[in-house]
């Protein structure tokens, strides 16, 4: 988990007070660290969390994209940015949620 | 630039010029005031309403002077009053925000290619005689703000593709526009438009929402902080800018845009928020798909060193993407904006 942490917003500097294990924070006062190459955030503070790879249900078209039906397609595992999420048990709880939706509908090998 | 000058006449209550504070249709007037009940401000403007400035007719910003200014309470707010190059503050002592105020410039960015921009091209020149305008050379906001995000592409039936978010703004630098959602039917190949780059005096435009039956790419938003992008069909959800795109439920504003502030000290306590924020992408009629947030536009303050206490927020966030809630995906975000703060030698 990657903290992208900005010393003018008060939301950032109660969230970084307490950044738990684990998690690294990156200041981003001057903008983006040059070398980030995680997922664009649109606002600070973001957290940036990695999601597992998970089965999607989407339509299965034929050559003229007619409807065959519902076919699964594998969304493969990233991260994704949290904007300015309230408190840090708001990470934990959409971490927790990207975790069963990967266990309920796992990706296929 | 203070340097003794600002001290003279007070242009406020003069019912002709347009830098006026206005709260409820009055021009606020200075006053002696007690800030926290310790510290005496004179001749302070206090804002305890929604308050608004006036663009300047010929440089397009609208610009203000005070001795002292203090925003006091979560009712007060302060900003343009309609989409323009700048809200541009000279206070000669102190700028206060208490109790939740908010100073802002959310969603009133302006379009153009104004190339690079430093504040004294913003000045009045009524103000020229007061302000030591060579020394705003020194600040200046990048003509060229960050990319707009790219479009994307759906092909299939009934199928959606989210958008995209704008690229984040350097220093001095407003965000890049986020891009819409793409639908798809009929096995159509189809593309929603670029989000826009940001300009020196607003976040990038964001692009509409897209979608067809047939093979198409959807309207593009235009560069330095608009127009927003069109919805691809009557239904579908334009972009924010200046102007925003047509379409149905359109987002109602531009990118965030431009603030300075130039104060020997400022003070925000717990709780205050200066913004330049970006407008929120909004969903379609029947909420299918929606269209991206615009940028975040650039803040700038200068105090004297040791002048500058921020127990609040000063942000430049870039609009949030509507949220389509049948198909659960979001237009892109806008890019967030900078935040600049100088502590200068008075």
């Amino acid at each position: 988990m990657i903290f992208l942490h900005h010393p003018e917003s008060e939301l950032s500097r109660t969230l970084l007070a307490a950044l738990p294990s684990g998690a690294t924070s990156l200041d981003c006062a001057q903008g983006l660290p040059a070398d980030y190459t995680g997922p664009q955030p649109s606002a600070y503070p973001s957290v940036i969390v990695d999601v597992p790879a998970y089965a999607a249900d989407v339509p299965a078209l034929d050559a003229d994209g007619g409807l065959l039906g519902m076919t699964k397609q594998t969304v493969p595992a990233h991260q994704e940015a949290l904007r300015m999420p309230a408190t840090w048990a708001a990470v934990d709880e959409y971490v927790a949620f990207v975790a069963a939706r990967a266990a309920q509908n796992p990706a296929e090998a | 630039m203070w340097g003794g000058r600002v001290g003279g006449r007070s242009f406020f209550g003069s019912g002709q010029y347009t830098g006026n504070i206005m709260q409820g249709g009055v021009a606020l007037q200075p006053q002696d005031y007690l800030l926290d009940g310790v510290t005496p401000l004179s001749r302070c403007i206090v804002v305890t309403g929604v308050a608004t400035v006036a663009p300047d007719t010929t440089t397009g910003a609208a610009v203000f002077m005070a001795h002292n200014l203090v925003l006091i309470g979560a009712g007060a707010s302060l900003s343009a009053s309609t989409n323009c190059k700048g809200l541009c503050g000279y206070v000669n002592g102190r700028v206060a925000l208490r109790g939740g105020a908010h100073l802002h410039v959310d969603k009133i960015g302006k379009a153009g290619n104004f190339g690079d921009l430093s504040p004294d091209m913003l000045l009045p020149a009524a103000f020229k005689c007061k302000i030591a305008a060579r020394k705003l050379k020194a600040f200046v906001v990048r003509g060229e703000g960050a990319d707009g995000a790219p479009g994307v592409t759906a092909q299939g039936t009934s199928l959606n593709t989210a958008g995209l978010t704008g690229a984040a703004a350097g220093p001095m630098q407003t965000g890049g526009g986020g891009s819409g959602m793409a639908g798809s039917d009929s096995g159509a190949l189809v593309k929603s438009g670029n989000g826009g780059k940001g300009g020196p005096c607003g976040g990038g435009a964001a692009s509409g929402s897209t979608y067809s039956t047939v093979s198409v790419t959807g309207h593009s938003a235009g560069p330095y902080g608009g127009p927003g992008g069109d919805g691809q069909i009557a239904a579908d959800a334009g972009g924010g800018g200046d102007p925003p795109g047509s379409g149905y439920n359109r987002a109602q504003g531009a990118g965030g845009g431009l603030l300075m502030l130039f104060a020997r000290h400022f003070d925000a306590a717990s709780g205050c928020l200066v913004s330049a924020d970006g407008t929120n992408g909004v969903p379609n009629q029947n909420d299918y798909r929606a269209s991206a947030g615009t940028g975040g536009g650039c803040v700038l303050i200068a105090t004297q060193t040791g002048g500058y206490s921020n127990a609040g927020t000063i942000r430049a966030a870039g609009g949030s993407g509507g949220f389509a809630s049948v198909t659960q995906l979001r237009g892109g975000d806008g890019g967030p904006g900078s935040v600049n703060i100088f502590e200068i030698a008075a």
